[in-house]
């Protein structure tokens, strides 16, 4: 009899480590199931996790819903394509500090290429202006405009140049007509003028300070 | 009774040794195929594209390269554009963390140019000959002043147009770069035109 109840508590202890064992197993196929992954490449469907893929420098690729970043071994952002932050698609390029130097995105629908020096200041803009015709500016470290290639109001293609106040100091620039020369001093005065008139006639003029012909041919 | 007990235990012990086994089986496929999210350690290619570390490229069916954004092999981060024969055609990056784009003939020689001079930072467009000389050039110069020049194959000036603050001036050289006509700003202040022979001497000046 004691013998038989030995028996029946080891089959006890049988039964319920089983029972644990058999729970255990469930728990960590569930665990497979759970986080298992065949090894190759990422799904070609959508996903919505960042696809990074990095070497042994520390430089990094970074796939998003949003385009793709490239850093540096130091971890600075060097390169994006991709939709920006203000929903701009955008390419940009920056130097080994992490500033800003080129950009090439949709400024409110309209094209836009923007070069910019170390300090991070606007130097040079290439874009369409609102009328959709091309417009090439340079500007100082100030940021003053001091370059600018464009189509006038009217249509005409100018050149203009401008001193370090922004104000117009020569312009080049052609009507159907005939082109003419312009420059001015620092009043804003016409001083020289050569090319077509409004008349039709062409010709050159001088004139001084006070806006008083000094010369003029023919 | 003892016999039946007996059998119970013998089925027991047997079902526990299985259970056992199949715990232990699915803890070792678990923990070889268990992957947290983590950075792949090499490029990833669907078709022609290919995304490394250092950025993406995309090949063309005949396994032409025709455009690599990211970070170049000299350390530039850039975008490049490459024809049907892979030559490169138009490239934005950062020289030397300078800003430049610049476009390329089917000879891979540079024909334009829109960057900003590594040591003014000024902004500075150039038009290229076949030969690499700048024929054209609209820029703010090293002394800050906006200018428009004008070159020969020799790729010296021939005409500039420029600007101080006080006036616009035109100036005309010959090839042996004396200035044969000079119009606008005088540096005097006054404004007029002089023409100059091949010595530089004025010959003629107004008003």
């Amino acid at each position: 009899m004691d013998s038989s109840t030995d028996i029946s508590a080891r089959i006890d202890r049988l039964e319920g480590s089983s029972r644990r064992d058999r729970l255990l197993g469930v728990a960590v196929l569930a665990l497979v199931f759970a986080t298992a992954q065949a090894p190759g490449p990422p799904p070609a469907t959508a996903t919505t996790a960042p696809i990074v893929v990095s070497d042994a420098t520390g430089a990094t690729a970074t796939l998003t819903a949003r385009g793709l970043t490239v850093r540096d071994p130091a971890g600075r952002v060097r390169s994006f394509v991709g939709v920006d932050d203000a929903n701009r698609p955008s390419v940009d390029l920056s130097d080994t500090t992490g500033v800003l130097r080129e950009s090439m995105y949709l400024l409110n629908e309209f094209p836009v290429l923007r070069q910019f020096d170390g300090a991070g200041k606007r130097r040079v803009d290439l874009h369409l202006d609102s009328a959709s015709n091309g417009e090439l500016q340079f500007s100082d470290a100030n940021e003053k405009l001091r370059l600018a290639l464009f189509r006038t109001k009217g249509g005409d293609p100018q050149m203009g140049l401008y001193g370090t106040d922004e104000k117009l100091r020569a312009y080049f620039s052609t009507d159907d007509a005939s082109p003419y020369l312009v420059m001015r001093d620092n009043a804003g005065t016409n001083r020289v003028y050569a090319g077509g008139y409004q008349d039709g006639s062409v010709g050159i003029a001088v004139r001084s300070a006070a806006n008083v012909v000094q010369w003029k041919a023919p | 009774m003892d016999a039946a007990l007996a059998g119970r235990l013998t089925r027991l012990e047997r079902v526990a040794r299985l259970d056992r086994a199949f715990f232990f089986g699915a803890l070792v496929f678990g923990l070889a195929t268990a992957q947290a999210p983590a950075p792949l350690n090499g490029p990833v290619t669907v078709g022609g594209t290919t995304i490394a570390s250092t950025g993406i490229i995309v090949r063309n069916t005949a396994g032409v390269t025709r455009l690599d954004l990211g970070i170049d092999r000299n350390g530039y981060p850039s975008v490049d554009e490459y024809d049907t024969t892979g030559a490169l055609r138009q490239a934005m990056y950062l020289l030397h963390d300078s800003p430049t784009l610049r476009q390329f003939d089917a000879a891979e020689k540079k024909r334009a140019e829109l960057f900003l001079g590594s040591d003014t930072q000024n902004g500075e467009y150039v038009i290229l000959d076949a030969a690499q000389t700048v024929r054209l050039g609209v820029f703010i110069g090293a002394q800050g002043l906006p200018e428009l020049g004008l070159y020969g194959s020799d790729g010296k000036a021939r005409g500039y147009l420029a600007a101080d603050d006080g006036g616009g001036y035109l100036v005309m050289k010959d090839a042996n770069a004396t200035s044969r006509v000079d119009l606008g700003a005088f540096s005097g202040g006054t404004f007029g035109v002089d023409v100059r022979n091949a010595a530089g001497t004025v010959v003629w000046t107004k008003p």
